[in-house]
């Protein structure tokens, strides 16, 4: 078993009164996919925002890269190389292509290195090469879900956290989509990744959690979660 | 006999009975004006110029709160009202009879003013009122401002110097009559189905208007009545201190009764009226600090804002812990056999962008139709189009017979057109009874004027408007959550909420946009069954803008697919799905690989 | 013809200060969605710095030098950043989640805190300003130029242009600009939203002080309620431009200076500040994104 990346333990969240995570706990190996699934408001996009800083948890711990994290801003954890692609791609509609992407390397001195990701992220996304002088308002919902992760890589991250890729798009662009993903997390990028779509985000995942109204529910690797009857009953339908 | 008798006299006893507080109060105002604030030998002078002052301030305060606070617009031109009011009518007074003993002069002088004012408030809304917060903030005081300084330039109105003597007709007993009559309208306006409508448009324009709410129409009204009861606080200042000046009514002023409506709590009456006394007491009780007093009032004010942003009250009311329930029924139906939306070769272009082209569409009584797509093929556009969000550049709309190019979108909710939306907008701070009851508004007929005298059409309505929504709260599995707000439910209960508020609209047809987003498998198979109940039960057609394939397939009786703005495809469920452009835009190999046993057999969702 | 091209000139000097002033409005705007009502005291806080300065201090009220004056702004400066840091921190920090309405509140107070402070403290009578050397008006093309409207045009322009660069061409200027787009997603980006924000309200005080400074050189009376009208116009000249649009405010600044210059020059000068009021009505009836600005659409 690979070594943690990540870890959180009993993490607690509320918004205001309302108690969005309840004590979960998920674990990130090193180099691994890790999916959550679970119906919307079952908590999988606050436990993202928790982990990037977005959110301040009430209660537990987060540990990234051995140290404890809980409550840390978004900056910092970027510059750890922890990032995010927050659900509905949060892209800057009136900057270009090439200026998102850009912004993604903000933090990053070295010219060259970032020229170097940035024709990287064109060989990955051939679609975004294309377009790298368009409006990135004017990007189609696809192409703006690929923007989104191409930024995130820009900042060379060591964890990606992708929220909903698949959301509001095509059958055939979020097949393309988890084709990509697997290929960045081959190349050593670990992924956490929160998805409706439970099949596709349980095939490429080495282990899953299944999260309901704001608990783990299930956990396991990726293929025993596509087996059990009851993830197959209630999100794969069986 | 009968002309006498019967409901006729039931009537008049009844509104003489909503209008008892007052009719009671009359007479110990009087009597309290004559015994104690006028008899020297209890030297209250002063007490009572304060009392008088705070009576003032509240029912700025008080007005104020329905477009602030109610209405959820941001004014910060009270003053001026209040100005125009004020020096309307004390033109008037100053030319007119020397005396006035039964202060018949003087009440039209006040209404003349008040009317002015509230002129002058239709004057300032109309244009403005369809800019968003900030900016109507700025407008309103920008406009305070040139009232302010026209008053200032003008000989008539007494210039910078203002206008002096003005008689002296207004006092304790008038001050706080007015008072009442203030709190009466304001707390009956905001009980009634029209106060609700209020709610909506500071909750969710956009989900307000798609309920059949004129939004701007009622923020005209809200700002009209309020700037109309500023009036009367100006008439009533001008005859109470004998002298007007344009210095009091600068934006200080506005800025103040402003606090009052924030501190006491946005759309709380009591708090404001508690606000405003506080906040002009307070000043008084510091004067012996001098200057330091501003100072401190400017702190607490920072610190009310930091500590307690609510308020005093929220949005509570000292009788919300009264409440009754009632019952009745009415029923509105209308029948129609011919194509409920007819769509013809519309188009519409954004700049150099054409979202949908060409696009044609007739959707006839109770039928089952899906829009698919890939996203950003224009089917949101579609449906925008067809709840007259957006004009079509070209092409003709017919909903319900007629045509509705260039109609607002409460006007065709009106004709009997619903919809939700993709990304739910209930209004949250309301509960889910609320909710429904705002979506019966159009459906009424009582006039604001009937809402505050409580006359007997608004107190049937009322019962029918409440009886309804418990039934489709009922139906819709919802009435243990009747008084939640919105905000608190489950997603999966938003989402049956939101469609409950749409049928309580009574549409002929329904438009659900995405209405499976973000539901597990279980819950889809609930929806499907839902909405086939839906349109069995109450006889709407629906239409379904959808991407989950296994609903669309299960519950349409017809789909179009959209690709780029195009149709490219239409037909029975079966035709779709084995169309071969069909899957190649949008559905994908992978899924015609799955389903090819399903194409094969064309059997088709049962 | 000399006579408008005069007008053009003191317009052009008016409206220069109202720029500066608006620039700190619309940066504000930009990153926090926040109409600032305290800024104008803020102008008028280095104003009344500037005073402080060279007449309790350095004494040098009568006939200062280049060098004094320099001094004294440069105190003016560092006050007003001070205060405005301040005021972002503790009156404007802990309500960035609530409601915006609530802000705006709180802004007023902290206005009105300003204003009653300043009377407590300076007492409310106008004292007199004096901190740039008296010269002599040039004359180009028969227009006569008077010293200060020269210092004032030629500074104003300095500080634009520095503006203009460190917005655009830095990183804390891109920074500014994509927390002003989307202030979580840049959180993402690894951008500090805090410092952003506190450095956005420096820059913005740090003008308005160099603003109270030349508006005091040319109107040399000053007391604790002067920020009051020129902060308001100075708002109108932001909203013109296009709140939130850093070239706008300048432009704005400008048009709105000539503007009152023109109008109280030719009819008469009880409605100068009626000028300001009727521009922005009209503008927010015909053009509520200004000038320059970019309507924002709402996504049904």
């Amino acid at each position: 078993m690979p070594e943690a990346l990540l870890e959180l333990h009993d993490l607690d969240v509320h918004y205001g009164a309302i108690h969005a995570l309840r004590g979960i706990s998920v674990r990130v190996g090193q180099g691994e996919i890790v999916s959550l699934i679970g119906a919307n408001g079952a908590g999988k996009t606050t436990t993202l925002r928790a982990v990037s800083g977005m959110l301040r948890p009430s209660g537990g711990r987060i540990r990234y890269q051995g140290t404890e994290i809980a409550g840390l801003k978004p900056h910092r954890l970027v510059a750890r190389g922890l990032c995010h692609a927050p659900e509905g791609r949060g892209i800057f509609p009136n900057l270009t292509v090439t200026e998102n992407l850009k912004l993604g390397a903000f933090l990053r001195k070295d010219g060259g290195g970032i020229a170097q990701d940035m024709e990287r992220g064109f060989t990955l996304f051939p679609r975004l090469r294309e377009r790298a002088q368009q409006m990135a308002g004017t990007l189609s919902g696809g192409e703006q879900q690929m923007l989104s992760i191409a930024r995130a890589l820009m900042a060379r991250p060591s964890l990606l956290l992708l929220d909903e890729p698949s959301l509001g798009l095509a059958p055939t662009v979020v097949e393309t989509i988890f084709t990509i993903v697997q290929e960045i997390n081959k190349a050593g990028v670990t992924i956490l990744l929160v998805e409706q779509n439970a099949h596709l985000a349980l095939a490429i995942a080495n282990h899953g959690y299944v999260l309901e109204t704001g608990t783990v529910v299930q956990a396991g690797t990726g293929e025993e979660l596509l087996r059990s009857p009851e993830v197959r009953k209630a999100y794969l339908g069986e | 006999m009968s002309l006498l008798g019967g409901s006729a006299l039931q009537r008049t006893g009844k509104a003489v009975r909503s209008w008892l507080p007052f009719f009671v109060a009359v007479p110990f105002l009087v009597l309290i004006e004559k015994e104690i604030a006028q008899n020297p030998a209890l030297r209250l002078e002063y007490a009572f110029q304060n009392i008088n002052h705070i009576g003032i301030a509240i029912i700025l305060a008080v007005s104020l709160n329905l477009v602030n606070g109610l209405t959820g617009q941001f004014s910060i031109g009270h003053a001026g009202f209040m100005a125009v009011g004020g020096y309307v009518s004390a033109v008037l007074l100053m030319h007119g009879p020397p005396e006035d003993p039964y202060r018949i002069f003087f009440i039209i002088s006040m209404l003349a003013g008040a009317t002015a004012a509230a002129a002058a408030g239709w004057i300032v809304g109309k244009p403005s009122l369809r800019l968003r917060g900030d900016y109507l903030a700025i407008v309103t005081l920008g406009f305070g401002e040139i009232i302010r300084v026209i008053i200032e330039n003008t000989p008539f109105f007494g210039g910078a110097i203002g206008l002096s003597p003005i008689p002296h007709r207004a006092d304790f007993a008038w001050i706080w009559a007015m008072v009442i009559i203030t709190i009466l309208v304001a707390k009956r306006l905001r009980d009634s189905t029209h106060g609700r409508a209020f709610l909506s448009v500071r909750e969710d324009e956009v989900a307000a208007e798609a309920m059949g709410i004129d939004t701007t129409g009622y923020k005209v009204r809200a700002f009209v009545i309020s700037a109309f009861f500023a009036g009367v606080a100006g008439a009533l200042s001008g005859a109470f201190e004998g002298n007007l000046a344009p210095q009091s009514f600068t934006f200080v002023r506005s800025f103040e009764v402003v606090a009052m409506v924030v501190l006491g709590g946005m759309g709380s009456i009591t708090g404001s009226t508690i606000a405003a006394a506080v906040l002009t007491i307070l000043p008084e009780y510091l004067r012996a600090l001098a200057n330091l007093r501003m100072v401190i009032y400017s702190v607490a004010l920072i610190a009310l804002m930091l500590l307690r942003p609510r308020g005093l009250l929220g949005t509570r009311e000292v009788w919300d812990y009264w409440r009754k329930r009632r019952a009745a029924k009415r029923e509105r139906k209308r029948e129609l056999t011919e194509a409920l939306i007819d769509v013809r070769k519309a188009s519409i272009r954004f700049g150099g962008l054409t979202a949908v082209s060409d696009f044609s569409l007739q959707v006839r009584p109770r039928e089952l139709v899906a829009l698919i797509g890939p996203n950003g093929a224009g089917k949101t556009t579609v449906f925008n189009l067809l709840t007259g969000v957006y004009s079509p550049s070209e092409g003709e709309i017919q909903v319900l017979g007629r045509d509705t190019r260039g109609l607002s979108p409460h006007a065709i909710a009106h004709l009997g057109c619903a919809r939700t939306f993709q990304n739910i907008r209930l209004f949250r701070e309301l509960s889910a009874f609320d909710n429904v009851r705002i979506a019966c508004h159009h459906l009424t007929h009582e006039s604001m004027a009937a809402a505050v005298r409580h006359g007997a059409l608004a107190a049937q309505e009322e019962k029918w408007v409440a009886e309804r929504s418990d039934e489709l709260l009922g139906i819709m599995g919802l009435s243990s959550r009747r008084d939640e707000l919105a905000k608190n439910l489950p997603y999966g209960e938003q989402r049956r909420l939101e469609i409950a508020r749409a049928l309580a609209t009574g549409p002929q047809v329904l438009l659900l946009d995405e209405p499976a987003a973000g539901t597990n498998t279980k819950e889809k198979g609930e929806l499907m069954a839902l909405i086939r109940s839906i349109r069995d039960r109450f006889g709407v057609a629906i239409v379904l803008i959808e991407h989950d394939m296994k609903l669309v397939m299960g519950v349409s009786e017809r789909i179009l697919v959209l690709d780029h703005g195009v149709t490219i495809a239409q037909g029975l469920p079966r035709e779709i799905q084995s169309n071969p452009k069909v899957i190649e835009a949008y559905l994908g190999e992978k899924y015609a690989k799955e389903h090819a046993a399903q194409i094969a057999a064309a059997g088709g969702p049962r | 013809m000399i006579d408008f091209l005069q007008r053009v000139v003191d317009g052009v000097s008016l409206g220069a200060i109202y720029a500066l002033i608006a620039l700190g409005y619309t940066m504000v705007y930009g990153v926090l969605q926040l109409i600032n009502f305290a800024h104008g005291d803020v102008f008028m806080l280095g104003a009344m710095m500037g005073w402080y300065a060279s007449s309790v201090w350095t004494g040098q009220s009568r006939n200062p030098g280049i060098p004094s004056a320099l001094a004294v702004t440069l105190f003016a400066m560092v006050v007003c950043g001070v205060v405005g840091l301040l005021i972002e921190r503790l009156a404007y920090r802990p309500l960035r989640s609530s409601p915006r309405l609530n802000s705006l509140i709180t802004a007023i107070g902290v206005s009105f805190l300003l204003e009653y402070g300043g009377q407590l403290v300076f007492g409310p009578n106008p004292r007199a300003f004096g901190i740039l050397p008296h010269r002599p008006a040039s004359a180009i093309a028969g227009i006569s130029i008077g010293y200060v409207d020269l210092v004032t045009i030629v500074t104003s322009l300095a500080l634009m242009f520095l503006l203009q660069r460190i917005v655009f061409h830095t990183r804390m200027g891109t920074a500014m600009r994509a927390v002003s787009f989307n202030p979580s997603v840049a959180a993402l980006m690894g951008v500090n939203i805090d410092l952003v924000i506190s450095f956005t309200f420096v820059l913005g005080s740090v003008l308005a002080a160099v603003a109270g400074v030349l508006y005091a050189s040319k109107y040399p009376s000053v007391h604790p309620l002067m920020g009051l009208m020129p902060g308001l116009k100075a708002f109108v000249a932001a909203v013109l431009g296009g709140i939130g649009n850093v070239p706008g405010a300048m432009l704005g600044g400008l048009l709105l200076g000539l503007a009152e210059q023109l109008v109280s020059g030719y009819t008469s000068s009880s409605w100068r500040d009626a000028v300001a009021f009727g521009i922005l009505i009209l503008i927010l009836l015909v053009k509520p994104s200004g000038l320059l600005g970019r309507g924002a659409a709402e996504k049904v």
